[in-house]
């Protein structure tokens, strides 16, 4: 059976699905604005001074939650905020004259309460420093969450397929 | 018709092109699902595969089979197109170890003729999963914590080195 149903519900729907479908798009806008802006940040091309290490360190700390979760076996130890977070990221540019970042690959999915999202990330990262240079893939899980300030990364977990002994 | 138009398309255009859609699909299908060809960036399968060295992967070779001991086998690393290059070491139910360098199966030393450089890698017994098997590259000169070399599931190995 087919009922008829009056143009301005369908409308309703319509503008409704197409105000969702918007709010979603720009949610998705707004995340991968900020890992560009994240991976623009973090890469540099020559030894910094101190002091501009540690400015440039909490730039990219605003791109992550304060109670942000980093594990990862590449790392000295586990990251448990932001504060942990800006004191690594100080130590190891003082490590490198030059750190150069892709993403390859990626794929996003916010959950439906538009408050949390997942994203699937493969990082290519070209490190140099005396002489010599290094290229590393990871991929990597990471959380995004919607705070006041906006979409921050709020852990982020190395894939790891090799399970080392 | 010219002849060096006869000799690009042929006498019958509709039936080159379709022959020629066919042949890149299969191209296509074939480098990208079953071998697949990759370049290799690292020394930690040395001496058998050099850094830059270009290969063929058989992603099909496990369809229906398990690797056996002593494959080299790609493994997933990072997305779709980074993958780690490995020497099964130990299969599933498999203890293994490694003593001064030696490696250990089911209480057995193993002769690996394939390896140069050995550093005195230590590692106490291991037994494997189910679906558990033991990865290390060929090149162990270096100590084992700076070594990619450790347990992966069966699902996150790809397939076979062909050449």
């Amino acid at each position: 059976m087919v009922k008829h149903c009056p143009p301005g519900r369908w409308l309703t729907v319509l503008g409704a699905t197409l105000l969702l479908q918007a709010c979603a798009g720009g949610d998705a806008k707004e995340i991968n604005r900020n890992l560009r802006d994240l991976v623009e940040r973090t890469a540099f091309s020559e030894q910094e001074k101190a002091l501009q290490a540690v400015r440039s360190a909490k730039e990219i700390g605003q791109f992550f939650t304060k109670d942000v979760r980093i594990d990862s076996d590449l790392l000295p130890y586990p990251i448990r905020d932001r504060s942990d977070l800006v004191a690594m990221i100080v130590q190891i540019r003082s490590r490198f004259s030059g750190l150069d970042i892709e993403i390859p690959e990626k794929s996003l999915k916010i959950d439906d309460s538009r408050t949390s999202a997942g994203m699937s990330l493969v990082v290519k990262g070209r490190a140099t420093g005396w002489g010599d240079s290094k290229t590393e893939w990871k991929e990597f899980d990471v959380q995004w969450r919607k705070t006041d300030d906006g979409w921050r990364i709020s852990r982020a977990t190395p894939i790891e397929t090799i399970q080392r002994p | 018709m010219s002849l060096l138009r006869r000799i690009i398309i042929g006498s019958r255009p509709k039936r080159t092109f379709i022959r020629t859609l066919i042949l890149a699909v299969l191209c296509v299908v074939i480098f990208r699902y079953v071998l697949r060809p990759s370049i290799t960036e690292g020394q930690s399968m040395e001496p058998t595969i050099h850094d830059g060295s270009p290969h063929l992967l058989n992603m099909f070779a496990y369809a229906w089979s398990n690797p056996d001991l002593g494959d080299i086998v790609s493994i997933k690393a990072a997305g779709h197109r980074v993958m780690y290059l490995k020497r099964v070491l130990a299969g599933p139910g498999d203890t293994i170890a490694f003593i001064d360098g030696d490696l250990v199966v089911n209480g057995e030393r193993v002769e690996e003729t394939y390896m140069k450089y050995r550093d005195s890698w230590n590692m106490n017994e291991k037994t494997m999963g189910v679906d558990e098997y033991f990865v290390a590259g060929d090149n162990r000169g270096m100590p084992m914590d700076l070594h990619v070399a450790g347990t992966v599931k069966r699902r996150h190995i790809l397939g076979r080195l062909l050449w």
